[in-house]
């Protein structure tokens, strides 16, 4: 196993450092626009088929069979930020501040521009006077075009998604 | 001697008002836990949970960790998960398949009926030790209602099914509405905390002049992303979110039922696209049909035709015939509590039931849903508002000049009605202070 290639990747061959630091780039760029508030850039860094995903637990195969914390497609992340937007949205009356850090960034490339990546990450979140932190793991399968990385799909597998949750607003 | 007397009891309970204490009072809420918890029918868990001899399931009931277990010879037992030699929980493992429990700190060993099996070092004990004394303790009443366990830490009081009155036509037609006849919990369990008493969310359940406020943005948002759209490119959740934007005479012409015993329900109000209750795409001509091939036209007819919303059975379950979904809240404290979401699967009626279902849950109640957590919002800012011991009392008075009352007990009303709130209040006076306190 290369150090590049991480453990878990079944297919795909080692990426360059070069190429790591500019997916690490996107990664960090993503939980900024969200700590940012900035909804729609962060929407638009997905392709229209792309799913933004939260299962309940990591061996979780789909979101037909299984409840999931989130399952958004393009219309459900287009009606979650109508929302998260909206003046009588009781749970953002105070909008959340969110801390997005990324870790542990490992990533191959699994044909001609798409990459899979994994990488571990800490939401630190303040919302109605409270402060949690949030942790798990993301996998991001990624296309790379002209305009930088789209995302083509995102799992993000949560230390406690079948745990006990508080409401969740701002997206992990 | 009570924390709080009878009288003091029932003074906060008044046919169109309650005291704050109700919800605030860490002391109501402890006789709660003795009184209706304590004592009343309570569900715990369902029967495909622990299918086959041997298999079991721990939950809770009250304020009591508890193990269901089906023993050797298919009897399901409720037993408290405490081992009676030094106290330690003798299971954790939610679900799972033994020939006998041990409890992990001194391997005192139980068969599947909670009676005491064995003990290291068993000559170390007098031959005076009551073995038969040292079992698991027994939950006194555990029943179960066409597949739905209930159990009872009282040896005595009304039967589960006079408990259950009318009410059990809600688990009746979700049981009926499966081709098979057989349902099994399946797809996992949202566990939502939320700082606010427990009776918020059964309040709530049946509250429908809430839902044009409290879920606006919800609504609008939905209009919004579904503008331009075809009807048909939308999705089921982008359906539902837009359904709880109905006028108030749209809610009011929507049914509101109670019973004697504090349950109510009210009737669908979902009407067209993905969600409506009867619809003609092909896995529900196909569904129709098998419905049909085992109970008959009429009987389809019936079942199909019970097209209703939440169902709440008291103290503190809802349940959703239609789409298959449960809610059952756990008490914590007069200030916290936990809602477990879960959803049923219709054997052998086609893939696409359940993965409405499944929709349908996530939608409206996984921790991010963009319903339920306005609805979450309201509880602890309500929560928060009834800490002002200033101002005392809550209002539950609208429409209850309207309130139509059977010969039976069972009461009608308007959609908007706070009947379902004042029905359990008369449920709660039942038992927190009638005959059985």
């Amino acid at each position: 196993m290369n150090a590049l290639n991480p453990a878990g990747a079944k297919t795909g061959k080692p990426v360059s450092l070069e190429q790591l630091r500019s997916i690490e780039e996107f990664l960090i760029a993503q939980g900024e626009l969200l700590d940012q508030h900035r909804y729609e850039e962060w929407d638009a860094l997905f392709d229209k088929a792309a799913v933004y995903w939260v299962p309940t637990t990591p061996e979780q195969q789909d979101a037909l069979n299984t409840l999931s914390v989130y399952h958004d497609d393009a219309q459900g992340r287009d009606v979650r930020i109508r929302r998260l937007r909206h003046e009588k949205n009781l749970v953002e009356e105070t909008p959340t501040r969110t801390l997005h850090m990324v870790q542990n960034v490992r990533a191959s490339e699994t044909g001609p521009g798409e990459f899979e990546v994994r990488a571990r990450f800490l939401m630190l979140e303040y919302r109605a006077g409270v402060q949690r932190l949030y942790g798990g793991t993301y996998l991001h399968k990624l296309r790379e075009g002209d305009t930088g990385f789209t995302i083509l799909h995102q799992r993000v597998d949560l230390l406690n998604g079948d745990g006990v949750l508080p409401v969740l607003s701002v997206p992990f | 001697m009570n924390a709080i007397a009878n009288h003091e009891l029932a003074g906060m309970v008044h046919p169109d008002r309650v005291h704050r204490r109700v919800y605030a009072d860490q002391a109501v809420f402890d006789l709660e836990l003795d009184r209706i918890f304590g004592r009343g029918w309570i569900y715990v868990g369902h029967e495909s949970m622990a299918k086959k001899a041997n298999d079991f399931f721990s939950t809770w009931l009250g304020r009591e960790p508890i193990i269901v277990t089906r023993d050797g010879e298919g009897r399901l037992h409720g037993l408290i998960n405490r081992c009676p030699h030094r106290g330690a929980q003798v299971c954790n493992a939610a679900q799972g398949h033994a020939r006998h429990l041990t409890c992990p700190y001194h391997a005192w060993t139980f068969r599947m009926d909670g009676s005491l099996e064995a003990m290291p070092r068993m000559n170390g004990y007098p031959a005076s030790f009551d073995r038969a004394g040292h079992g698991l303790r027994r939950i006194p009443r555990v029943e179960s209602y066409r597949g739905f366990i209930f159990a009872s830490l009282a040896p005595k009081g009304i039967g589960l099914v006079e408990h259950l009155g009318s009410m059990a036509e809600a688990l009746d037609n979700m049981v009926d509405r499966s081709p098979t006849g057989e349902l099994e919990a399946a797809g996992g369990v949202f566990h939502q905390e939320y700082a606010g008493n427990w009776k918020l969310h059964m309040e709530n359940a049946t509250d429908l002049v809430h839902p044009g406020v409290v879920h606006e943005s919800s609504v609008l948002a939905g209009r919004a992303t579904a503008a331009g759209r075809p009807d048909e490119a939308e999705t089921q959740a982008l359906q539902m979110l837009q359904a709880n934007g109905l006028t108030i005479a749209d809610f009011d012409r929507v049914d509101l039922k109670g019973t004697p015993q504090g349950h109510t329900y009210m009737g669908a109000f979902y009407s067209k696209g993905d969600i409506a209750p009867e619809r003609t795409d092909a896995p529900f001509l196909e569904y129709r049909a098998a419905l049909m091939a085992r109970m008959g036209e009429a009987k389809t007819a019936a079942v199909l035709g019970r097209a209703t919303f939440n169902n709440l059975i008291y103290p503190n379950i809802s349940v959703n015939p239609l789409f298959q979904t449960m809610r059952r809240v756990q008490p914590i404290s007069a200030d916290r509590s936990i809602v477990h979401s879960s959803c049923f699967r219709m054997i052998g009626a086609p893939e696409d039931f359940f993965h409405k279902t499944i929709t349908f849950l996530s939608t409206a109640n996984s921790p991010s849903s963009l319903i339920s957590t306005d609805d979450i919002a309201i509880f602890e800012r309500t929560q928060r508002g009834l800490s002002s011991q200033q101002s005392e009392w809550l209002n539950l008075a609208r429409n209850i000049h309207l309130d139509e009352v059977a010969a039976d007990g069972s009461v009608a009303a308007k959609g908007t009605s706070e009947m379902a709130i004042r029905l359990q209040f008369k449920a709660w006076l039942h038992h927190m202070v009638g005959e059985a306190a």
